[in-house]
């Protein structure tokens, strides 16, 4: 049985109000529209004011984790964290399908503005034809798969031309 | 070679059943449904009132009326809609973010696509629960409902 805690606080929440960080590791990650990005496997505190900061979120064990800044965290409870955008690097691997309903090919990389979450241009990659890039302007939507307000035809790849 | 027409109309913009057949179904959120396998016409009023989709192997087919495709394109056809059916196997979590169980069936309005209840089975031990449609908070790649997980299994 858990002793009770006996708190001092001045204008704080008492312990029972917050969120025990401890319990946090581990818990699942969701973004906006309910993808399970990973699970929390660090929190940052930023030394000066003591807030969070950010989060590692671990994907596997085969994909980086990524760092998700407090500005893009929306709810935090003692189960998990929610996010407020779907981090465009889950982009990666997506169908890409053109206006003619064609999938000319998968994202292979996706350039961001910075370190933030918004995308600058897709790199889309197809088998036998030369990669390509895609500006965010030409896209439709995001969904599981990326829908484009035009049609793309990509060059061919020839054996031994370098890309 | 050209052909005749005795159509009274001008049919070189219409889309004929070669068009539409063996083609890739893609929903509003870019998911492939499968492949259109049938056209179904109205045998009194001669409209086309829909396609059948095959989706593979051991998988059932699907009948989406006129009504939810939202265009043909040369390569594809596009609904208007997300499938509800595709909410199947799909993670289920409570307003916290605790997981609930994953979706196994989901019930419809009739033969709409809107949803009723889905049926999620819960736990390792097999117990499955419905989910009415007011309790859910949004339907993404996953489900989050609108109450905690103690909650919805106490409204069973």
């Amino acid at each position: 049985m858990e002793k009770e805690i006996e708190c001092i606080v001045k204008d704080n929440l008492l312990f029972d109000q917050t969120i025990n960080l401890v319990k946090l590791l581990g818990a699942p990650v969701l973004s906006k529209n309910d993808i399970v990005v990973g699970s929390v496997s660090k929190i940052g505190i930023n030394p000066k004011d003591m807030k969070m900061e950010g989060i590692v979120v671990r994907r596997g064990i085969f994909k980086k984790p990524v760092y998700i800044g407090r500005n893009y965290l929306w709810k935090l409870s003692n189960d998990s964290i929610f996010l407020n955008i779907d981090p465009s690097i889950l982009l990666r691997g997506k169908r890409v399908v053109d206006i003619d309903g064609s999938v000319i090919g998968k994202v292979k990389r996706i350039e961001r503005e910075g370190n933030t979450n918004e995308i600058d241009k897709l790199i889309v990659g197809k088998l036998f034809r030369q990669e390509f890039y895609v500006p965010v302007s030409d896209i439709k939507s995001v969904g599981n798969s990326i829908m484009l307000k035009t049609n793309y035809n990509a060059a061919k790849k020839y054996i031994g031309q370098r890309s | 070679m050209p052909q005749k027409s005795i159509s009274g109309k001008d049919l070189s913009g219409a889309v004929t059943s070669d068009d539409m057949l063996g083609k890739d179904v893609i929903d509003s959120a870019g998911s492939f449904i499968g492949v259109s396998e049938k056209v179904f016409i109205d045998p009194s009023s001669l409209d086309f009132i829909g396609i059948s989709v095959d989706k593979g192997f051991l998988r059932k087919g699907l009948l989406i009326g006129k009504d939810y495709i939202d265009r043909i394109a040369p390569h594809a056809i596009f609904l208007k809609i997300r499938v509800a059916y595709e909410i199947i196997n799909m993670l289920v979590f409570d307003k916290d973010g605790k997981k609930v169980g994953s979706v196994v069936k989901v019930e419809l309005l009739e033969n709409k696509n809107q949803i009723n209840a889905l049926y999620v089975s819960a736990g390792a031990g097999g117990r499955k629960i419905i989910v009415p449609f007011d309790l859910i908070e949004n339907i993404g790649y996953n489900v989050v409902l609108k109450a905690t997980r103690d909650e919805v299994f106490k409204s069973q």
